[in-house]
């Protein structure tokens, strides 16, 4: 298949990961003609999951056993990803418009990640409160909450790369990340090391980017209180067009949510009609 | 096309907003040569310079606040309703609206007559201490709010759109408590730059848009808890809350210490 997305979803204890890629892919159905194929090791019965087109469970030996968070099987995007040109997301993720755009752009590049996260004001975000440790090592500023791959030999060797990290995190980390050290393993981190390894962060990023997205935790919102949660802060609803609306303004492209408690009635209604 | 600028005066214990009128006019007429009307609920007594004046009902009767002069405070009506109706009340095709402590020292104002725009206002303010941070106190309505704009000075043209910006400004100023509670305002009080800005953020589909543009003029301001220390021709010199000594000269300023200012005037 020449193009599609991909969502990761390995269950753990805390969060119905499946309910939100049930809610991400059928955003995405909802302005995109594309596959969405879903990886991941539930053992609920998918049958009637519509909104997935393929589903494909996660290969190998599970790298998440000692993991709470549960998210290192997703280094293995590359090899499960049915599609010659992929865009992953972040299942806490919504789609809010047609990506033929995204893909236009993505298609200069072999991998590419976001660097530039935005506020629900579209003001780019200033904060670097949750990426201390990329600041203190160096590291780039890369985020995994969208990105893209087109098969090749260079993508095969970054994500064997992304693997290896994940799979030797303990040492990774010491070597790449001796200040601020993050003691679990997150995509971004291992990611960031993986391109750091390379030394191809110019191949995969671009400061110029005009792709985006709206990233939802809140202390990265450039308000002067320092909230940790936004829904306690701000308001959300689906206007009469079924158009997101956050803290009155306009959402478009992908909304990185974050918060779980987002998902409410009205939202999965919206998605549903 | 017929051009001028239109003031809006409520006379209250703590401010001769009329007396401001005739000061603001005198330098718009010395600067910019352009016909001056006042809309205004008082009497217009002795001599003026007012091409018309507009009589205009005062809606407000109830809302106070405090005005400063330096440390000292007074809590007095705030009569800022009635701007809302500019579109409507103004004589002219083309209006400048400014407040009548919008002291004009130089022709930069009438650029706006060059541009193709319907309605310019400005976003950003500038202290003239140039040492207070542009803050999120100063760029949004609120904390978590839309971004800020200054109702101080504004220009417009009468098209349809701006009719339907101020039919909307109208419904805001009407339905106040409720447009304060959904924008997050933290004060209860009535205040055209918020309702200027959530309507054009309305008007806009709830984003940032380049509709409406700035003025061609930088809005420069002191506080009222800034002191005036003296007035000599277009060269006013201030003391400001923290102290530092500033003096302007040829600028355009935005005197927001009223009291202050009418004591200038009442001593020219």
């Amino acid at each position: 298949m020449n193009r599609g997305f991909l969502l990761f979803v390995q269950e753990n204890a805390d969060t119905d990961y499946l309910e939100q890629a049930r809610l991400c892919a059928k955003s995405i159905k909802k302005f995109n003609n594309d596959p969405v194929c879903l990886m991941t090791d539930s053992k609920t019965d998918l049958t009637g999951y519509d909104e997935f087109d393929i589903i494909k469970s996660i290969p190998g030996e599970d790298l998440a056993q000692n993991s709470k968070w549960k998210i290192e099987n997703r280094c293995k995007i590359y090899d499960v990803s049915p599609f010659k040109h992929t865009i992953v997301l972040d299942v806490d993720t919504l789609v809010l418009e047609n990506l033929e755009s995204y893909w236009q752009f993505f298609s200069n590049y072999t991998v590419f990640y976001l660097t530039t996260p935005t506020t629900y004001r579209n003001e780019a975000v200033k904060s670097n409160y949750y990426r201390q440790v990329f600041v203190a090592n160096e590291l780039p500023n890369i985020y995994c909450g969208i990105h893209y791959f087109a098969r090749g030999k260079f993508s095969q060797q970054f994500y064997d790369q992304v693997k290896d990290v994940v799979q030797n995190y303990e040492t990774y980390k010491k070597k790449f990340t001796p200040h601020n050290t993050q003691a679990w393993c997150s995509m971004d981190v291992a990611t960031a090391i993986a391109v750091k390894v390379l030394n191809c962060e110019h191949m995969i990023t671009s400061k110029n980017s005009p792709i985006n997205f709206v990233h939802m935790k809140g202390k990265v919102q450039n308000w002067k209180g320092a909230f940790s949660n936004w829904l306690g802060q701000i308001d959300y609803f689906f206007n009469k067009n079924n158009e997101l609306i956050v803290g009155n303004h306009l959402q478009k492209g992908i909304f990185h949510y974050v918060e779980n408690k987002f998902i409410n009635k009205n939202i999965k209604e919206s998605f549903d009609a | 096309m017929n051009r001028g600028v239109l003031l809006f005066a409520h006379n209250n214990d703590a401010v001769d907003y009329v007396k401001q009128g005739i000061y603001c006019a005198e330098h718009i007429k010395k600067y910019l040569n352009l016909p001056v009307s006042l809309a205004t609920s008082d009497d217009v007594k002795g001599v003026h310079n007012f091409d018309q004046i507009i009589p205009t009902p005062n809606p407000n009767k109830k809302q106070t606040r405090n005005y400063y002069d330096g440390t000292i405070r007074q809590n007095s009506l705030w009569n800022n309703h009635s701007r809302t109706n500019a579109f409507s009340l103004s004589p002219y095709d083309e209006t400048i609206v400014m407040d009548t402590d919008f002291i004009v020292q130089n022709k930069n104002l009438n650029k706006v007559f060059e541009s193709k725009e319907d309605f310019l206002i400005n976003y950003k303010a500038q202290h003239i201490d140039f040492e207070s941070t542009y803050t999120n106190d100063m760029k949004y309505v609120s904390d978590t709010g839309i971004e800020m704009c200054w109702a101080t000075v504004f220009y417009f043209k009468k098209t349809d759109r701006v009719k339907k910006l101020f039919q909307m400004i109208n419904h805001i100023r009407d339905h106040w408590s409720f447009y304060r509670y959904r924008y997050q305002l933290l004060q209860k009080t009535y205040r055209n730059d918020f309702a200027f800005a959530i309507a054009i953020h309305i008007m806009n589909g709830y984003q940032k848009a380049t509709w409406p543009k700035q003025l061609p003029i930088n809005l420069m301001y002191i506080t009222d808890k800034d002191v005036i220390l003296n007035k000599t021709n277009s060269q006013w010199k201030f003391k400001h809350e923290s102290g530092l000594i500033s003096s302007i000269e040829n600028q355009n300023i935005h005197v927001m210490n009223k009291i202050a200012l009418n004591r200038i005037i009442e001593n020219e």
